[in-house]
């Protein structure tokens, strides 16, 4: 019996003997703020998997590029068989309450915050200089990136029609206690923007195309000026950009699936973690008009009024009759190969977001746009586009508003399917036309320039949780 | 020889000396007069002279000459003392207790006798297990008694329902209950990547090996197990084997499944041809096209997929059928989808013991098939339970559960992969085989039929023909092993130590075929995830009784520490081989790996407990409860927390002023209060925290979680109120009145989007149950025939007391959550009817004056407060009849009030927006300008009308009544099974799901019995059941 008690004594003991230390547990997963905010390689890592977010197929690697073309009346989403993929955005059927304006906006300011999180720390660090240099110039250009793409989305109107307009909050720290921010003026937003970019552009270094380099900032800021006619700074830090580097025949006819001499900036994805059906390739069709096609969403497809601005010589003129056999679009319109993926692997590609012909083009607009326009340059930028895919090219002759109308034209052969359609209209004041009737499920054949619907809605989950954005600071159009 | 004979004389002078006599009998019971084994049967005044009847109810016991009185007794029976004067021979017949005071209710780390427990708590006992079908320790507790919601919304094998013990007591934190087995907490919940729970403990124990379930509701009952009984607990106490019982048992039940109810009434291909048609054809007049007829006829095999005609144009100007035209696709893709399966469940067990050593063993095997394609489960089970008398003081035992099942299920809910979702979208107008435009099938080169994959609803996809290429697959290992001591000293103290191993091992097998459907753009995808939890726990406890005259004191210390270990593996592959459509699941047989992951969840728990038990006289009765608990989920300031019970019962009819009223058998009022707490939530939610998000093949961190660190767990404060009255020993009404406030909810602070955060998680909002449960139970007969009947009656009311600010429950985004509503109250857009002008849908929205009116643009529609989900007053009524050897026992289950969401009818109507998919036929009644009175609003072939969005038009009162199980079985008498040798043969018949009556005629729902949120979606409803069985003991 006594060794029995010894023993009922010895369990008591080794029980109630376990302490606070029994109840200390770490996450296996993830990685706790303060252990990385407290070091250069683990900031560096940090940055890295910003662009990951920045990345992601609801934000800069497929929803802004879908909305730009469904919304421009020149592609043409599939009537059935689209999983509901972009339906309500193709048919302007947005609501304060959609999916697609809630997660976009989300995820832009995932990407904001993110950089301002490792800005506000990076003061208390110390080490390398020039690392702390590069990373703090990396984070400014990715929030004001995301700024723009945001301001594009859900200005009221843009910059070019009413720079007093409501445009989006400026997020400018991660601190929770400033997390009531009302919409700011589309002008202070880009003054914010131009700020940002203006401040990394000297600082950034280059550390690979997948990320912000300085020419990329340089291109960002081309295209903000742009947005702002200003004319004359968007021409100058276009024809920096541009450096006047020839553009190789290769590089558009090539496929839009790996970075090329003219890209300036594209996000990476590897043959892992490539996002499959949700990602650019996967709704943009097909691998070449030859091979095997894989089976993506495949859902974009192109009217044929568009398809018909090319030459038959032209080169961009990539398109076959859509859809494929056993697939449901729309008969009569076509898909492109533009975008392809690498290996026959669905996806496996890597996103191109800014290249040297934008350059071409954005310096050609604003020096035919300036005051005492340069038309003679204008034009020449315009050759250097034209004349690669487009045998026998000759410098355009024309001016003024002609000239302006065939950059126009120049820029949706050029750029379609790279996220301009639709901004581009809203730009430069333009309608949308939908009159060819492979359109569905929308009964408006024009959409007239400057139209409230053309704006998303602020989400109204921002409008429920932000005190300082109210009702009555909604778009017009969702009032 | 001397030696012998002095032996010899030695006895018989022993024998003579302490005069003695035996006594032999059967004892059986007034309730069909079958024998009761286990009966224990003692001298009365001398306990230490007992014996207990075998299995064929038969003792003998050698008494004192000077015994006067046997004491006969068993649990669920009234004691019976018979005198025993001089007879050798004693037959006795018990007769079922009603009050079952004597009874012991299993409580939180011990056991209470029923009449001195302050408490609320309900007992479902192994008989009561095995009066349904395919038994399942859920599917007993539906209806078992008041205040238990069990929601069963799939009909996928091996699936768990919801089960809600008074109420939703949680929004972010779990509402489930803590489960309990042997007295160790154990893990539940689900760990398969496919959406069920095969791993779930409830899956895996096998009913038959169960003696009893209890559900303890108020905190007198489950506040001792601090914070993790704010839902409730659920004890499950397995068998043991009892002494003087040998027994070898039997049982097969075999079965078959199917679908229930048919839900909506679908169009035929005709019907859904010329809906579209129709409308085509006024859009192509409307526009002056040249060859209306064609072009309609053209859009609507366009939208449709497929031409169900053997012509071009089979309609006409009219819409009519021109004569030549002939139906030749007409599926009836439910019928294809849903099937009839088989179920099987085989237990064999031996169980015994004598004064040393106790036994309980069992083998089972269950098959059950589903009746969605490829949804299956297999389990083998395996039981030991073994306890010892070491020594006179010190006892050793053990208790294992051992599990293994197999589970393949179908992808549910409204995913593209949910072949119950294509079973009503995809229209008849597609065929399940490949055919030709005569309606003649295209064979492969072994002549068999080819699965058609090309439909409108989703691409390359037959929800028959995947089913077969496709796997989802879960393995699941569960081992739960106790190992106990227990040590008797200084009279009164009493010392157990339990060590427990909780162990569940999954292995999953995703495979996406490389022919067809998800797997094809990547030739084949594969992924395998191997998950393990493996929990330990040390539970100590000391406890010290002692009555002194009319007190009796029973006092409990305890300390317990747990540890829970969790370890995910994921990997996969894609680029399957390709070989004569067979398929090569393993990733071995792929050519590139990826999504390979992997983390382990360490989480840790510490704790302190006491309880006191005091009664006066056996009237008075007073218990409280103490306990301190440290978690490692929380941070270090917030870690531990106090929870703690009082109540107390008083037994009115043990007065001596009360005595003299026959009528009345027993009174008693209890009353308890107490607080628990939930520390159910994610791990680590109070840190901040990166998470790990590569980019270009190189490491990256994305910010994922605001860090509180503040955070801490809900706490729930108990009140309950109950009386328990039996009146002429045959009726018993037990009324209970409740109340339980959660305080300190976790809850998702909602935040700008532009924080970029939904929200952080705080401990902010408020919520109230409360509620009364009433449970009538009447005995009609006694004697020859017996016939029990039950009504029991449930009414819950949640409340929100504290929210941040009004908001949509952003999960379902069909409730409003503010101060004073139920979290389950609708918000839904209310639909104001058909424009009988245009056509056009109609909701309602507040004009400036605040008055009702209503617009036909669905933006302006304003959300309305519809009503709750959650029903008025829900309950059942039961019914057990036997006479003879026959047993016919019947459940009647009913849910008045509530209301449904039935996202389903919505996609059924969708009213142009969906090209190509099914309709139900009630669809057919919508405007046009001869029919300006239709249900529904016009055709719009664009789908512009928005009519199919979230509104009051899909929202139903769930009122039903569902006649839930029936079981007839009859026991072929002793003197027939004796004389094969058998101790008792039982065989029997169970249907389940018979019968479901519905008030809302609009409700098309296969079964309003769905989950508590009310919402309808795509899924395998719980099918209709008949089996038949057969319980033999040896």
């Amino acid at each position: 019996m006594k060794k029995i008690y010894m023993l009922i004594v010895a369990i008591i003991m080794f029980a109630t003997s376990c302490s606070e230390e029994f109840l200390e547990q770490k996450p296996s997963n993830s990685i706790s703020e303060e252990v990385v905010l407290s070091s250069l390689d683990a900031i560096e890592i940090a940055i890295n998997g910003t662009y990951k977010y920045l990345s992601s197929y609801y934000f800069d690697a497929l929803f802004y590029q879908a909305f730009a073309d469904l919304r421009s009346g020149e592609a043409i989403l599939a009537s059935a068989n689209n999983y509901g993929w972009f339906v309500d955005a193709y048919k302007n059927n947005i609501t304060v309450s959609s999916l697609y304006p809630e997660i976009f906006w989300i995820r832009g300011y995932q990407v904001i915050v993110n950089a301002n999180k490792i800005m506000d720390n990076l003061n208390d660090i110390s080490g390398d200089v020039t690392k702390i240099k590069q990373y703090y110039a990396e984070t400014l250009a990715l929030r004001a990136y995301s700024h723009l793409l945001l301001a594009n989305v859900f200005a009221d109107k843009p910059y070019s029609v009413n720079p007093d307009a409501k445009c989006i909050p400026i997020k400018l720290s991660s601190n929770l206690s400033d997390s009531n921010i009302p919409r700011a003026k589309v002008r202070d937003v880009y003054k914010q923007i131009i700020k940002d970019l203006l401040e990394a552009e000297p600082l950034i270094g280059n550390i690979r195309t997948g990320r912000f380099s300085r020419r990329a900032v340089q291109g960002v800021l081309a295209r903000a000026y742009l947005d702002m006619e200003n004319w004359e700074k968007a021409a100058h830090w276009a024809s920096i950009c541009h450096a006047n580097q020839d553009l190789d025949t290769a590089a558009i006819t090539d496929g839009f699936y790996d970075y090329n001499s003219e890209t300036i900036l594209g996000y990476d994805f590897t043959d892992t973690d490539h996002a499959v059906y949700r990602s650019h390739p996967s709704f943009w069709y097909i691998d070449g008009p030859n091979s095997n096609y894989l089976y993506g969403y495949s859902t974009i497809m192109y009217a044929p009024s568009f398809v018909n601005i090319f030459a038959d010589n032209d080169k961009r003129k990539m398109f076959i009759p859509g859809p494929r056999a056993g697939f449901f679009g729309v008969p009569g319109t076509f898909v492109t190969y533009k975008f392809r993926h690498r290996n026959d692997n669905l996806s496996y590609a890597n996103l191109i977001r800014m290249r040297v012909a934008e350059m071409y083009l954005i310096e050609a607009e604003a020096l035919a746009k300036l005051a005492t326009p340069d038309y003679d340059r204008a034009q020449k930028a315009l050759l250097k586009v034209q004349a690669r895919s487009i045998p026998g090219a000759t410098e355009s002759t024309n001016e003024g508003q002609t000239l302006l109308n065939e950059i126009y034209l120049e820029r949706r052969k050029e750029l379609y399917g790279e996220g301009f359609g639709v901004f581009d209209l809203m730009r430069l004041q333009l309608p949308v036309d939908r009159s060819d009737n492979l359109h569905w499920g929308y009964s408006q054949t024009t959409i007239p320039a400057n139209a409230d619907i053309l704006s998303f809605p602020i989400p109204q989950v921002e409008i429920d949780a932000n005190d300082a954005i109210s009702e009555n600071d909604q778009n017009p159009f969702y009032k | 020889m001397k030696k012998l004979f002095f032996l010899f004389a030695l006895l018989l002078y022993a024998s003579y000396s302490i005069a003695q006599m035996q006594i032999k009998g059967t004892v059986t019971g007034t309730k069909n007069g079958l024998s009761i084994p286990g009966v224990s049967i003692v001298v009365k005044d001398n306990a230490n002279i007992g014996t207990s009847t075998d299995i064929n109810g038969k003792y003998s016991i050698t008494v004192p000459s000077s015994a006067k009185i046997l004491l006969f007794t068993s649990i669920g029976m009234k004691p019976k003392e018979i005198p025993i004067n001089g007879r050798s021979v004693i037959d006795v017949v018990l007769e079922p207790d009603v009050l079952k005071m004597d009874e012991v209710v299993v409580v939180a780390y011990g056991t209470i006798k029923k009449a001195s427990f302050t408490g609320s708590a309900s007992v479902v006992n192994n008989e009561k297990l095995q009066k349904i079908s395919t038994p399942s320790v859920a599917k007993a507790l539906v209806g078992s008694s008041p205040g238990i919601m069990v929601n069963s919304a799939s009909g996928q094998p091996g699936s768990q329902p919801t089960i809600r013990i008074r109420g939703t007591g949680s929004i972010k934190a779990t509402s489930s209950p803590l489960y309990v087995v042997d007295g160790i907490p154990i893990t539940t919940g689900n760990y398969s990547s496919f959406g069920y729970s095969g791993s779930d403990v409830l899956s895996i124990l096998n009913s038959n090996d169960i003696e009893s379930v209890t559900v303890l509701k108020d905190a007198a009952a489950a506040s001792l197990y601090g914070s993790a009984a704010a839902n409730g607990v659920i004890v499950i106490t397995t068998q043991k084997g009892r002494e003087g019982e040998s027994k070898i048992s039997f049982t097969a039940n075999y079965g078959f499944q199917s679908l229930a109810k048919e839900n909506y009434n679908m169009m035929s291909s005709d019907e859904i041809y010329k809906i579209w048609y129709d409308n085509y054809y006024a859009v192509a007049v409307a526009n002056n096209v040249a060859d209306p007829i064609s072009k309609a006829n053209q859009d609507t095999q366009t939208a449709l997929g497929h031409n169900p005609y053997n012509i071009a144009n089979p309609l006409n100007e009219i819409g009519s059928l021109v004569p030549s035209a002939k139906n030749i696709v007409n599926t009836n893709w439910r019928n294809v989808v849903f099937n009839t399966g088989k179920t099987q469940d085989y237990i064999l067990s031996a169980s015994g013991g004598n004064n040393k050593l106790n036994y309980y063993a069992s083998g089972g095997y269950a098959n059950n098939e589903g009746i969605g394609p490829a949804s299956d489960f297999k389990r083998f089970s395996g039981k030991l339970n073994l306890s010892s008398q070491v020594r006179e003081y010190l006892k050793f035992g053990m208790e294992n559960t051992l599990g293994h099942s197999i589970q393949n299920t179908s992808p549910n809910g409204s995913g593209g992969a949910s072949p119950y979702r294509m079973a009503l979208l995809i229209s008849g107008a597609i065929p399940e085989y490949e055919q030709d435009a005569n309606g003649n099938f295209n064979l492969d080169e072994k002549g068999n039929k080819q699965y058609n994959y090309s439909n409108p609803v989703a691409q390359d996809y037959n929800p028959i023909g995947l089913s077969e290429l496709n796997e989802y697959k879960t393995k699941a290992y569960r081992t739960i092993s106790s190992i106990w001591g227990e040590v008797n000293f200084l009279k009164d103290f009493r010392f157990k130590t339990i060590g427990n191993v909780d162990y569940i091992g999954l292995t999953e097998r995703l495979y996406y075929n490389p022919y067809h459907g998800d797997g094809n753009s990547v030739s084949g995808r594969g992924n395998r995830f191997s998950k393990t939890s493996l929990n330990w726990t040390i539970s100590n406890t000391l406890t010290y009784s002692k009555e002194l005259g009319f007190n009796s004191f029973d006092v409990l210390l305890g300390y317990e520490a747990y540890e829970n270990f969790y370890e995910r593996i994921d990997n996969g592959a894609i680029g399957y081989m390709k070989l004569a459509n067979k398929i090569f699941p393993e990733l071995a047989n792929a050519s590139k790996a990826e999504d390979a992951d992997s983390y382990t969840i360490k989480s840790s728990k510490s704790s302190m407990f006491s309880r006191l038990n005091y009664d006066f006289k056996d009237k008075y009765y007073l218990s409280g409860s103490l306990r301190r608990d440290g978690s490692s989920r929380f941070g270090s300031d917030k870690r531990h927390g106090i929870f703690y019970s009082i109540s107390a019962a008083w037994r009115i009819s043990e007065e001596s002023f009360m005595k003299s009223l026959n009528w009345l058998s027993s009174l008693k009022i209890r009353a308890s209060y107490g607080t628990s707490g939930n520390d159910d939530i994610t791990t680590f939610l109070y840190l901040g925290l990166y998470s790990p998000k590569s980019y270009d093949g190189l490491p990256g961190l994305i910010y994922t979680q605001l860090s509180n660190s503040k955070l801490h767990w809900e706490a729930n404060k108990n009140t309950n109120i109950a009386l328990d009255l039996t009146l002429f020993n045959r009726f018993s009404i037990t009324y209970e009145y409740y109340t339980r406030t959660a305080t300190d909810l976790l809850y998702d602070k909602p935040l700008p989007y532009s924080t970029g955060f939904d929200g952080i998680t705080t401990n902010l909002a408020d919520m109230k149950n409360m509620g009364h449960e009433l449970d009538l139970k009447a005995n009609i007969f006694q004697k020859n025939v017996v016939w029990d009947l039950g009504l029991n009656l449930s009414k819950n009311t949640n409340e929100l007391l504290k929210i941040v600010s009004p908001q949509v429950n952003s999960n379902d985004k069909t409730k409003y959550w503010e101060e004073g509503g139920s979290i389950y109250e609708y918000y839904l857009e209310e639909w104001a009817g058909v424009n009988p002008e245009n056509g056009n849908p109609q909701w309602y929205k507040d004009d400036e004056n605040g008055d009702k009116v209503k617009t036909s643009n669905y933006n302006e529609a304003k959300r309305y407060k519809q009503g709750t989900s959650t029903p008025d007053l829900f309950g059942a009524f039961t019914s057990d009849l036997s006479y003879k050897g026959f047993d016919l026992s019947l459940m009647l289950y009913y849910s008045i009030g509530g209301k449904i969401y039935d996202n389903v009818e919505r996609q059924l109507f969708y009213n142009g927006s969906n090209k190509g998919h099914n309709m139900t036929a009630d669809a057919i009644d919508y405007w046009t300008p001869v029919n300006i009175g239709a249900k529904y609003p016009r055709f719009d072939v664009d789908g512009n009308l928005n009519s199919f969005n979230r509104s009051t038009l899909f929202l139903h009162d769930a009122t039903y009544i569902k006649l839930r199980n029936v079981r007839l079985s009859y026991t072929i008498p002793n003197s027939i099974t004796s004389k094969i040798k058998f101790s008792h043969i039982k065989v029997f018949a169970n249907a389940e799901n018979i019968f479901t009556w519905v008030k809302d005629k609009d409700l098309k729902v296969f079964d309003p019995e769905l989950g508590i949120s009310g919402n309808n979606f795509f899924r395998s409803p719980a099918p209709r059941v008949f089996s038949l069985g057969i319980n033999v003991n040896l």
